[in-house]
């Protein structure tokens, strides 16, 4: 009997945690949704500013922009890791980890690292990795304005001749199921021309296009960042959906073979009452 | 019916604006200026400032600040940094940040970033400015 109850107990444990996985997966769809959702409202402002750069760079003269042009020295590199907020997500996070330290190892300059998220500070430290600096706020469904404070940070460092690279490290969303690690460099800048503008010589400049330019690439690092960041976001979301489904799923099968047991239990304590009964009943008939 | 420029102001947020208007009033990096229809191709530098237009005689306002301007055609698209209407901006929040700003100027600490901080005055004032042209 008294297994019968450990058993019983042992259900109501697992369902309990089938519920808690079943509500993270349906808060993970739902924010996998909203993350999606800002990066569709996203498209028009870069597809917009992606014109103007190809307008600025089919130019007869490209103008000079500390954006673009490399440093002389590359001596320190930056590197952005935009990890989750949180674990219960998979191989997400510590697949990037692994990615960063390779990239570490690889790299014999000067690095620091500027991490964006709150998930393994304890894991980070034991790396030896140094950090310079974490945003630790961000939150699961980033808004621009946000990115705009890492951006500005970023911009920042690379002026004051603090770094001389900045790369991003992030997982790549190909898929809601496949993300894979990925680096790529933010500073210095390398627009690309999707388009030949041929009307980019018609263009009037207001006051020139250097300044032009100038204000594209703010707006052009400002926005690779917060693409970035919720491309990193939307794998979040997705890979913890994926990890939560099958949590739940395995919830499913151990509360299945969990009453299978708790059903043989049952009846082989009905049978022993059973027998018990007859041998007794046998017995009286015999005292007879 | 006169010619119109189609105006959209937007930022990675979304679209802040989109309307056809008569007149477009916007902040250069080198000073104000006005664009009607027809206006030549052009791309322009913007600072933090006020974007003023004209939509059936009625005159709108919207704080930008910083971003690129591009006309090509009757098109005038205004990609900003951040961009809100006079009508949504929050007068106490923006009067709170320019506060804020002065304070930071004023103290001249250490480690101040002062062009930050004075990027972040301007884009008060510029708030406080639009909002100020709809709450009379």
């Amino acid at each position: 009997m008294a297994n019968m109850r450990s058993i019983r107990t042992r259900i109501k444990s697992v369902k309990n945690t089938q519920q808690i996985t079943k509500a993270m997966k349906m808060v993970a769809v739902s924010k996998l949704r909203r993350a999606q959702s800002a990066m569709q409202t996203m498209t028009p402002f870069a597809e917009k500013s992606q014109e103007i750069l190809d307008t600025l760079l089919s130019g007869s003269t490209v103008p000079e922009n500390r954006f673009i042009s490399p440093k002389k020295e590359i001596k320190r590199v930056c590197y952005v890791l935009f990890v989750g907020n949180r674990g219960l997500c998979g191989v997400y996070n510590s697949s990037l980890m692994h990615f960063m330290q390779s990239i570490a190892e690889d790299d014999g300059r000067d690095i620091s690292l500027v991490i964006c998220g709150r998930w393994g500070k304890d894991v980070i430290a034991r790396s030896g990795l140094p950090v310079r600096r974490s945003f630790t706020e961000l939150s699961d469904t980033p808004s621009s304005v946000e990115a705009l404070e890492i951006s500005e940070y970023l911009k920042t460092l690379y002026l004051n001749d603090e770094t001389d690279e900045i790369h991003l490290v992030y997982q790549h969303y190909i898929s809601a199921l496949r993300q894979e690690p990925t680096q790529t460099q933010l500073l210095p800048a390398k627009p690309e021309k999707l388009r030949e503008n041929a009307a980019g010589k018609d263009y009037l400049f207001a006051p020139d296009a250097s300044e032009v330019l100038e204000s594209v690439m703010q707006l052009y690092i400002n926005n690779k960042v917060y693409s970035v960041m919720l491309e990193a976001k939307c794998g979040e979301h997705s890979s913890r959906m994926t990890a939560m489904t099958a949590a739940t799923d395995s919830t499913k099968t151990l509360i299945d073979s969990l009453s299978l047991a708790l059903n043989r239990a049952r009846q082989a304590a009905i049978t022993t009452e059973i027998s018990e009964i007859v041998g007794g009943a046998a017995a009286l008939k015999k005292k007879k | 019916m006169a010619k119109l420029i189609h105006l959209q102001i937007v930022t990675a947020g979304g679209t802040v604006c989109d309307e056809d208007a008569s007149y477009v009033g916007v902040p250069l990096t080198d000073g104000d200026a006005g664009l009607l229809p027809g206006h030549a191709a052009m791309l322009g530098a913007l600072k933090e400032g006020v974007v003023s237009y004209t939509v059936d005689g009625e005159k709108h306002y919207a704080a930008i600040s910083g971003g690129v301007l591009s006309v090509a055609g009757s098109e005038l698209i205004i990609l900003a940094r951040s961009a809100e209407l006079a009508e949504s901006i929050d007068l106490t929040r923006a009067q709170a940040s320019l506060e804020r700003a002065k304070q930071r100027i004023a103290a001249k600490s250490e480690n101040l970033d002062l062009r930050r901080a004075e990027l972040s005055l301007h884009r008060a004032l510029a708030r406080i400015k639009a909002s100020g042209y709809v709450h009379k």
